[in-house]
């Protein structure tokens, strides 16, 4: 009988899929299995830090406990039950993906992977060259303009160099150019050197920038200046200067924030975590629109959700987001640990936005459907063949 | 002397211009909107919140703004809440009890105790005996030392790892030093990943962490800091006062010093 009615239940999601309907507003992925070792409060540990890939489908992550220092990559499979499958990786701490392509996976000291082949070969999978800038914080995007064989990387990361000299907390960034072969192997070709940034900033935003990271399109960055002259700290927004070592603030988002994700630049809105206000609604999970200069929220979807810092977009601008929620049952209710994906368009806070200023929301379409994602999915496969 | 003189006015503008950024009744700015505005200046006086300072936080929706006050005195805090087209509301927390001072249509006050959001009341009602509270920061703070509060999580790997160094540079600089963890995390996950530490960096526990003792942070006033954004932050804390501004991240040895010395002497 429950056999049955789970088919039944499934027709309407499998027809959806074919017909490029709605997805649904919250899906909820459990991370269960051995590697989800669960504490002595039932959580699993988990780290904070993560990032997610272009088409929603990996979350590069972090732990905590006893697997501290290990990063994995998080495989989130659809299913009657949504699952997650983890893949060891050599890489450790803060790990980082050239956003943007998602070409590589880089390891704090520069070592570039592919991710094909971390998820064939896991721990014992072979770099393919070392570049980019070292350091903690470091992130990296691939610029616009570059193609399967050739392309540009910019990676960011504060601070770094030496302090006498060379400011402290200051940003700095370095370019690289690698080129991909026939046979599918890759090399990085060209590099610029490093880049000390902001000095022009000083006088108004100090020179102690802290959680950097860069747009998928390596054309901006976001930063917290610790100590700003005249104003209070508070989440911003930079383009990097031409000459790559200016910074050319964009907008102050004005508020104390987690690190800043961005989405794809047609969707132009900035991503973050905030531990929130005093107020018994919404999951930490924040987005600002760029267009209509306002910042929504993720509804809790009723399983009090608690959000992890790191948030990500995909390219169809879903919102992936390690959680902790409540599954209630006859039973009673049990922390679950996981991912979330959320569909920003079916928000309340969206829906509401756009009765109350149906003009000014005229951007925000009704929902993201499975051709959307279906598309952004194709799209990645591509790059990640490493084929020319 | 005229020199000095004028050394010690640029002085004192340059601490007052850098700390007092924010700014008291920010809510004056959307009074032309305002629902109940008369009353709302009453519930304001009621709260006893008109001579605190304000910065901007986060609303909960697209058309709530929040004020958040950025107390002198350690435990006190304040959010004002505006919405388009309805009543504005106060969160005053006093003693680690919370009030909401509230408006209804007709513009009546009314002033009721109400509970933490449920992300907080999950870490309150956990209790273990590692817990460091706002009593215990009280009476950190109000020892009148120099000292240094470092909140890190295992779930941030940085924050962790970064451990030695800011415990090495406070006994540098000559600062008390006090290590707290996010209550976010379980005891057992806590004790796994200080056990993991030494074997990544070489690293004696001083002063309230050790690979058997932490302190589990379920201080609101620290929390109300912002501090559950992000790990590792650093407070500096001097003359019984704890700066507004704090080290957001990991920093070389000169970078954190520079900050926690400016902020260390914007306290005396």
């Amino acid at each position: 009988m429950k056999t049955l009615l789970i088919i039944f239940l499934m027709i309407p999601f499998s027809l959806c899929a074919q017909t490029g309907s709605c997805i649904p507003a919250h899906q909820f992925f459990p991370f269960e299995g051995p590697w989800a070792t669960e504490n002595d409060s039932g959580d699993i540990t988990l780290g904070m830090y993560a990032r997610v890939s272009p088409d929603g489908k990996y979350v590069l992550r972090s732990f905590s406990g006893s697997n501290l220092t290990q990063v994995t990559l998080m495989e989130l499979i659809p299913g009657i039950k949504n699952s997650v499958k983890p893949y060891e990786t050599p890489m450790k701490n803060e790990a980082f993906p050239v956003q943007g392509s998602w070409r590589y996976l880089v390891d704090i000291g520069g070592e570039h992977y592919k991710l094909s082949d971390i998820l064939k070969d896991q721990k014992k999978a072979k770099k393919q060259f070392r570049g980019g800038i070292g350091g903690f914080y470091a992130v990296a995007a691939e610029l616009t303009g570059g193609s399967a064989s050739s392309h540009k990387i910019r990676s960011l990361s504060w601070p770094n160099g030496d302090p006498n000299n060379m400011g402290v907390g200051v940003l700095t960034n370095t370019l690289i150019t690698a080129k991909v072969n026939s046979d599918g192997s890759a090399e990085k070709i060209d590099s610029s050197g490093i880049n000390y940034m902001c000095a022009n900033m000083k006088s108004t935003d100090g020179s102690a920038m802290s959680l950097p990271m860069i747009s998928p399109d390596g054309s901006e960055f976001a930063s917290m200046p610790q100590n700003p002259k005249g104003s209070d700290p508070s989440m911003r927004i930079y383009r990097f200067g031409a000459n790559n070592k200016d910074c050319e603030l964009v907008f102050d988002l004005g508020v104390l924030a987690a690190k800043i994700i961005f989405s794809a630049r047609t969707q132009n809105q900035a991503l973050f975590y905030s531990g929130g206000s005093l107020s018994n609604k919404g999951n930490g999970v924040h987005f600002y629109d760029r267009d209509v200069k306002r910042t929504f929220t993720l509804d809790d979807a009723g399983k009090k959700v608690r959000a992890d810092s790191f948030p990500g977009y995909t390219h169809d601008g879903r919102i992936v987001y390690g959680a902790y929620w409540e599954e209630c049952n006859d039973k009673g209710c049990r922390d679950t640990a996981g991912y979330v994906v959320s569909d920003p368009y079916q928000s309340s806070d969206v829906i509401d936005f756009k009765k109350e200023h149906p003009e000014e929301a005229s951007k925000f379409k009704n929902c993201i459907t499975t051709d959307d994602v279906l598309k952004i999915e194709e799209e990645q496969k591509k790059i990640w063949s490493y084929s020319l | 002397m005229m020199n000095r003189m004028i050394k010690i006015t640029i002085t004192i503008l340059s601490i007052a211009t850098t700390v007092c950024a924010s700014e008291q009744a920010p809510w004056k700015k959307h009074q032309e909107e305002m629902k109940c505005k008369n009353e709302f200046q009453s519930l304001v006086v009621s709260a006893g919140i008109e001579k605190e300072h304000f910065r901007k936080d986060i609303g909960e929706s697209y058309n709530e703004t929040v004020y958040r006050s950025i107390p002198e005195t350690i435990g006190n805090w304040a959010e004002v809440h505006l919405t388009e087209k309805k009543a504005p509301f106060i969160y005053k927390i006093v003693d680690e009890k919370i009030m909401k001072y509230s408006l209804n249509e007709s513009c009546i006050a009314n002033v009721e105790n109400t509970q933490w959001p449920h992300y907080l009341e999950k870490i309150l009602s956990n209790t273990m005996s590692e817990d460091w509270s706002n009593k215990d920061l009280k009476n950190l703070v109000n020892t009148g030392k120099k000292g240094i509060i470092y909140t890190w999580s295992p779930k941030y790997t940085y924050s962790l790892l970064a451990l030695p160094q800011v415990q090495r540079l406070a006994k540098e600089m000559g600062l008390d030093f006090v290590a707290v963890v996010d209550p976010r995390s379980s005891k057992k996950e806590i004790l796994a990943s200080l056990k993991v530490l030494p074997k990544v960096e070489s690293f004696k526990f001083r002063n309230l962490a050790s690979d058997k003792k932490f302190y589990r942070n379920i201080s609101i006033d620290l929390f109300m800091r912002a501090s559950f954004n992000h790990y590792p932050v650093v407070f500096a804390y001097s003359n019984k006062k704890i700066h507004p501004r704090f080290v957001t991240g990991l920093m070389t040895d000169q970078g954190f010093k520079d900050l926690v010395q400016t902020y260390a002497k914007e306290l005396e």
